[in-house]
């Protein structure tokens, strides 16, 4: 049976997904074509942070309460 | 040795690129003047605050409708989009690159991710330098347009908003005397 829990499991997924991929190409375009240390300067502080921020990001994905919002769309 | 490897990055390099000659040296690398990027990279610094501000002002509110771990996350889905909106912006400004060498001059423009073009000028073909700086922050921070007219099929070059382009036009005539000599 397809949940609202389950929809936004595929969701994130899917976020997750697109982001990472977007993260490679970008990472990908900075170490293979860019000339000298500044291109691979901001692909280190690039990674590093992308991998905080996902990180950040799936911890308050999974500190959501879903009956909660559930009941919140039922009463909207 | 992965540490050493890391460390490096922070070094300068000898800048070599893919295709260059056994006996060919590069002499200048340039990218737009650093200002371009600041002021988007800076426009996308602020927006990437706009949760915070927004968590100030109704902070109340959500928390009285259990809403605020919900803000938390679509929160950090908004910062992940505009860290990669700011290094997106950074990758184009750093592979949109003019190499000069002892030989030829190279314009390298990363048009989108996806879409590159690569143009190639030999000093010997260079007739023509001129140089343009239009407005109060160009001439205040001293970047500009450098237009190079050639013998070749493209007749002409522009290489827009780079740093100091006087000096650059200065470097090219030398290495072009030099070729012809």
């Amino acid at each position: 049976m397809i949940t609202a829990h389950f929809l936004a499991n595929l969701l994130a997924v899917v976020v997750y997904f697109l982001f990472w991929s977007e993260v490679f190409i970008i990472l990908y375009h900075l170490t293979r074509f860019g000339i000298g240390t500044q291109p691979k300067r901001y692909a280190a502080v690039f990674f590093l942070g992308s991998i905080i921020l996902f990180l950040v990001s799936v911890v308050a994905y999974f500190t959501l309460d879903f009956s909660t919002l559930s009941h919140l769309i039922k009463l909207s | 040795m992965t540490l050493r490897s890391f460390l490096e990055l922070f070094t300068n390099s000898d800048n070599s690129f893919e295709g260059q000659e056994e006996s060919e040296k590069v002499i200048l690398i340039l990218r737009k003047h650093i200002f371009i990027i600041y002021s988007q990279v800076f426009l996308y610094g602020v927006l990437i605050f706009v949760p915070w501000a927004v968590g100030q002002g109704f902070g109340g509110f959500l928390s009285a409708q259990a809403l605020m771990h919900l803000f938390v996350f679509i929160s950090s889905l908004w910062m992940l989009f505009f860290w990669a909106a700011i290094f997106y912006s950074l990758t184009m400004y750093s592979l949109n690159v003019v190499i000069i060498t002892d030989h030829r001059i190279i314009e390298s423009s990363q048009l989108g991710l996806f879409k590159r073009k690569i143009s190639e000028l030999h000093l010997s073909r260079v007739q023509d330098i001129s140089v343009r700086t239009d407005g109060i922050i160009e001439t205040a921070l001293k970047f500009g347009d450098l237009e190079v007219q050639t013998a070749s099929e493209q007749r002409e070059f522009i290489f827009r908003l780079i740093p100091n382009p006087e000096h650059v036009k200065d470097v090219i005539m030398n290495l072009v005397v030099d070729n012809h000599l």
